[in-house]
């Protein structure tokens, strides 16, 4: 459905004053994707996982025609993104964060018009696909209000909507959730799943910066880091491979020694320890880092509280795109198999 | 595309009621000084109607029309950059000459709307107007407009390029009220400077339209400035759009069009 083929893409270092008044031809470029090669096969939840400046909304924008490759070979359905470009804009919709991209003194209703028009839709067709569009991301009953008036979430739900209208087959949704609360993240992320990946068998591509979010949504990740593709593949085989969990033991600082010992015994080796810091009545508390699977979790707290240790905190430490990269990187990549 | 700028527009209500009186504000004073002058203007607009009001109120309907040829693309392409809207259209299939269209339209067909009211402000203060040429006068409007559509091409691509149209639009209206007569008739520019009044469309378009709408002149007596104002229509039209879309290919392989 898509496929990248050597993509590399540079763009212009702007000058200052001196260089150009030197009027030298030669150009300093800053390269954004190099030699990105990978397959995204239809009806899947794709994603791009990368820190900022790793080059995922410059790849979305080439495969939305708005970038032209320096590079390599893009295409869309078999269609060139360069050469059939018009072709490419009906198969694919771009959905970034810009809510500024609505008109906002007019209705969502009158919004998502125009843009049925721009895609060649006309009439009965048009009103038809808008009121499909505003009912798919629950917006119907809005419908008629000024875009000014939505909140975020509404907005980044109407931008859906626009990108819905003409029934793309590739949905490039690049860092959705991004102006979101964690609450309305949470809702987001299971409406893309159920109604866009399941429902309407979408293709989707999802620029994220948050591992969480790519290996829980995701049918496949790849990792993106400046213009680099590092590893590519299912999303359980990466979380399984890099996704090593981890969990942070809170105990009085007095009862340090004996909660090493009992982890020790366990073959547990804590990755980090923090210094000593006070709680509200002052008393000191140490905290440390384990890694373990879900299961020998269970076991470990099991162990640590018979062993009469005051464990006043067991929690899961989240995946971090930081820690994600960094083992990528030790671990020298996975198999590209995009 | 239109449409939403008309929602936008009549959204802000205080803003479209103040256009209007302005509109009526412009005109009266025109009525006092076309009145004042006409004694020592009739002469030298003999070959434009020979009636100073009417011309007058002809140049003033125009120049905003004019005006908005010039900059309602530079204008509208810096602000779709600001916002992202231009992005976003830029995704779908549209074609450039249908972008291009939707993004002035509003503006055009407003200044035509306003262009129509002076004239007709003009026509109740007492401007004699052949009304058998208003078809024809039509035509030459719409030629006179898209012979400054080409300068919004041109801004409109020094936009996507630089980020500024470097005061084009306003420079090429300017030159044309100073030299198109717009408030006098060329033929009182210094000879030297007057070479210069035959080459700005303006000139050709209202003395055209003049001499159809104030004098009842035939097809025949305006074919030669509907003529060099099709030929620089057709020409600059052309050079407009390549401007255009080179900066358009431009901004793509630069990874600018949303950068403002």
């Amino acid at each position: 459905m898509v496929s990248l083929r050597g993509l590399d893409k540079s763009f212009p270092v702007r000058t200052g004053w001196r260089q150009l008044l030197r009027l030298t031809a030669a150009h300093d470029s800053l390269p954004v994707l190099c030699n990105v090669t990978l397959d995204v096969r239809a009806g899947e939840f794709f994603g791009l996982l990368g820190p900022n400046g790793a080059g995922k909304s410059t790849l979305f924008r080439t495969l939305a025609t708005l970038i032209l490759p320096d590079g390599g070979e893009v295409t869309v359905d078999g269609l060139d993104v360069v050469r059939e470009a018009e072709r490419v804009r009906r198969l694919v919709a771009l959905v970034g964060t810009d809510e500024r991209s609505l008109f906002w003194r007019a209705t969502a209703t009158e919004n998502l018009e125009l843009y049925a028009t721009l895609h060649g839709l006309r009439g009965a067709t048009a009103r038809a696909r808008v009121a499909g569009a505003l009912e798919t991301v629950e917006l119907a009953d809005t419908g008629n209000r000024m875009v000014g008036q939505f909140s975020s979430g509404m907005k980044q739900r109407l931008l859906i909507a626009r990108a819905l209208l003409h029934r793309p087959r590739i949905l490039l949704l690049d860092e959705p959730t991004r102006s979101l609360d964690p609450i309305s993240a949470r809702r987001f992320r299971t409406f893309l799943r159920a109604e866009l990946a399941q429902r309407q068998r979408c293709t989707i591509l999802l620029a994220t910066h948050n591992p969480e979010e790519a290996l829980d949504l995701c049918d496949r990740v790849a990792v993106l880091h400046l213009g680099r593709l590092l590893a590519s593949g299912p999303a359980d085989e990466l979380m399984a491979r890099y996704g090593e969990q981890r969990y942070r033991v809170g105990v009085p600082w007095t009862q340090l020694p004996t909660l090493q010992r009992a982890l020790r015994t366990m073959g547990v080796v804590p990755t980090e320890l923090t210094s000593p810091s006070p709680d509200r009545t002052g008393r000191q508390l140490a905290e440390v880092i384990i890694p373990a699977g879900e299961a020998a979790s269970t076991s470990i707290i099991r162990t640590l509280l018979d062993g009469e240790l005051d464990v006043l905190w067991f929690e899961r430490v989240g995946l971090t795109l930081a820690d994600l990269l960094e083992r990528v990187v030790r671990g020298g990549g996975a198999p590209n198999d995009a | 595309m239109m449409r939403m700028e008309w929602i936008t527009a009549r959204s802000y209500r205080l803003r479209m009621v103040l256009s209007f009186v302005t509109l009526l504000l412009a005109v009266v004073p025109v009525y006092f000084i076309g009145r004042a002058l006409d004694p020592t203007m009739a002469a030298s607009i003999s070959t434009e109607g020979g009636d100073y009001f009417g011309f007058l109120v002809l140049g003033v309907a125009v120049v905003p029309l004019v005006a908005a040829a010039a900059g309602t693309l530079p204008a509208a392409i810096a602000s779709g950059i600001g916002t992202g809207t231009l992005e976003t259209q830029l995704c779908t299939p549209i074609g450039l000459p249908a972008l291009v269209a939707g993004l002035c339209g509003y503006s055009l067909a407003w200044g035509a709307l306003r262009a129509a009211l002076v004239v007709l402000l003009g026509v109740a203060l007492g401007m004699h107007i052949a009304w058998s040429g208003l078809a024809l006068g039509m035509v030459i409007v719409l030629l006179t407009v898209l012979a400054y559509l080409p300068v919004g091409l041109v801004a409109g691509a020094l936009v996507l390029r630089f980020r500024t149209a470097a005061e084009l639009p306003k420079l090429a209206v300017y030159a044309s009220v100073f030299l198109g007569g717009v408030y006098y008739p060329t033929s009182v520019i210094p000879t030297w400077i007057r070479h210069l009044a035959d080459v700005v469309p303006i000139s050709f378009g209202l003395r055209a339209l003049r001499r159809v709408l104030l004098q009842d002149a035939s097809v025949s007596s305006v074919v030669g400035d509907v003529g060099a104002l099709a030929l620089s229509v057709a020409v600059t039209t052309v050079i407009g759009m390549y401007a255009l879309r080179s900066a358009l290919r431009h901004v793509r392989q630069a990874g600018t069009t949303g950068q403002y």
